[in-house]
C-alpha cells in the first residue's frame, strides 16, 4: 500500500450543502464510505451556522448551486472566500448560466449535474492533496 | 433487463475503481446502490427493474430533464446478473449489515449532526433528514429504516407529530421515537415507542434503541414503497 499527499491519520471532513435529501443522502453515504467524515446541511443558512462554529473543522465544502433560501450555492461560496477563505468549495449545478458562474468561483470549475459519486471524490483528493502542497511550500 | 444490468454493471465498475485506488482512504464496500447516469430511458428502467425484482426509485421524471439520479435500492438479482452484489445485502458505510438504520429527522443543524455522529459511532446506519417532508422522501424512497427519531417541532408542512402518524400507518414495521422541548397539548400515540424531552442524554436514546432490538433477534426490514 503506497502512500501520497491525501492518505492521513486525520479524517477530512466535508461539508455537504444539498436541499435535495436523496442527493443528499446518497453522496453523503458515498463520501463516508470513501472514508471522510462528512457534515450534512439542507441549506446555506445550516451550511453558515456550521461554518462558524469555531469547535468544527471543514476542509472542503461540496455545495448544490441552486438551493431555496437566503444564499444560493454562489452566494455561500462567495461567503466562503471572505470569511474562511483555507476551506475549498466546489460547487454543483445543472443550469448552464449557472455552471459558467461558477467557474469564477471555484478553482477547478464546477462539477456538472448530473455527476458520479467517484468524479466528486477524486476532486476532493485533488484539492486537499493541493491545499497540503500548498501549506509546504509556504 | 439489460438497462437494469447496465445499471448495476456501472455500480460495480465504480466499485472496482474505488478498490483499485491506492491513494486516500480506502473504499469501504457499503455504498447504497445509487448511480448517477445521464439520459436513461426511465421507461426502460421501470419495467427492467419490475422484471427483475429490484425495488427501486427514480428521483425525476420522464421527458422533462435529464434523469438527476436513478437509486436503485433493495434489489434481488436474477440470474442473469448473477450473484455479484445482491444489494440487500451489502452494509452501509462498514457497518454491520445487521445493523438497524436510523432516520434522524431535526431542523436545528446542530443537534442533527451531533445525534447522527453519536448514533454512527455506535454502529448504527444513520440517515439525516432536516425536516418532515424530507424523512417522507426517505421513507417512500425504499431506504430501508428501522428506525425514524423525529423532532415534533419543525417548519414544514407536517410536524413530528404528523409524520409519526403517517409513517405509524403507512410503515407500521418502523419504529418511532418523538423528541421535543415541550410537550404541552401532545398526544402521543400508543404506537410511539419512545419520547425523549429535550436536552436529552444521547446515551439513553441509544440504549432505548439497543434494547429495543435485543428483544429481537434481527431488525425487520421496513416497508418498501415504490414511488
Amino acid at each position: 500500500m503506497s502512500t501520497d499527499l491525501t492518505s492521513s491519520t486525520v479524517q477530512e471532513t466535508i461539508l455537504v450543502v444539498e436541499d435535495e435529501v436523496l442527493i443528499r443522502m446518497v453522496i453523503s453515504e458515498f463520501l463516508r464510505g470513501c472514508g471522510y467524515k462528512v457534515i450534512e446541511a439542507a441549506n446555506s443558512d445550516e451550511a453558515i451556522i456550521v461554518l462558524q462554529d469555531p469547535e468544527i473543522t471543514i476542509d472542503v465544502v461540496f455545495s448544490d448551486i441552486e438551493m431555496p433560501g437566503s444564499m444560493d450555492g454562489f452566494a455561500l461560496s462567495k461567503w466562503i472566500r471572505a470569511n474562511r477563505a483555507d476551506i475549498e468549495v466546489i460547487l454543483a449545478g445543472s443550469i448552464p448560466r449557472a455552471v459558467t458562474a461558477a467557474a469564477e468561483l471555484c478553482d477547478e470549475g464546477p462539477l456538472p449535474k448530473p455527476y458520479e459519486p467517484q468524479v466528486v471524490v477524486d476532486r476532493i483528493r485533488r484539492l486537499i492533496a493541493a491545499r497540503a502542497s500548498r501549506r509546504k511550500t509556504s | 433487463m439489460l438497462e437494469s444490468a447496465l445499471l448495476l454493471s456501472d455500480a460495480v465498475a465504480a466499485r472496482q475503481r474505488n478498490d483499485a485506488m491506492r491513494s486516500g482512504p480506502a473504499y469501504r464496500p457499503g455504498f447504497r446502490f445509487a448511480i448517477f447516469q445521464r439520459y436513461i430511458a426511465l421507461q426502460n428502467v421501470k419495467s427492467q427493474a419490475e422484471a427483475a425484482a429490484i425495488r427501486y426509485a427514480i428521483k425525476s421524471s420522464a421527458g422533462t430533464k435529464p434523469t438527476d439520479l436513478c437509486f436503485i435500492v433493495r434489489g434481488t438479482l436474477g440470474p442473469s446478473m448473477g450473484s455479484a452484489y445482491p444489494l440487500d445485502s451489502v452494509p452501509l458505510d462498514g457497518a454491520d449489515n445487521n445493523s438497524p438504520t436510523i432516520l434522524a429527522v431535526e431542523d436545528d443543524v446542530f443537534q442533527r449532526i451531533t445525534v447522527a455522529e453519536e448514533l454512527r459511532k455506535q454502529g448504527y446506519n444513520v440517515v439525516e433528514a432536516a425536516n418532515a417532508d424530507e424523512a417522507l422522501s426517505i421513507l417512500q424512497s425504499g431506504t430501508r429504516i428501522h428506525v425514524v427519531f423525529t423532532d415534533i417541532a419543525m417548519p414544514g408542512s407536517l410536524d413530528g407529530v404528523g409524520l409519526a402518524r403517517i409513517v405509524c400507518s403507512a410503515f407500521p414495521s418502523v419504529q418511532v421515537i418523538l423528541t421535543s422541548g415541550h410537550l404541552a397539548g401532545t398526544e402521543l400515540d400508543d404506537r410511539i415507542s419512545g419520547f425523549f424531552p429535550k436536552p436529552y442524554d444521547v446515551q439513553k436514546l441509544v440504549a432505548h434503541i439497543k434494547s429495543h432490538f435485543d428483544s429481537r433477534s434481527t431488525p425487520s426490514p421496513s416497508a418498501v414503497v415504490k414511488s
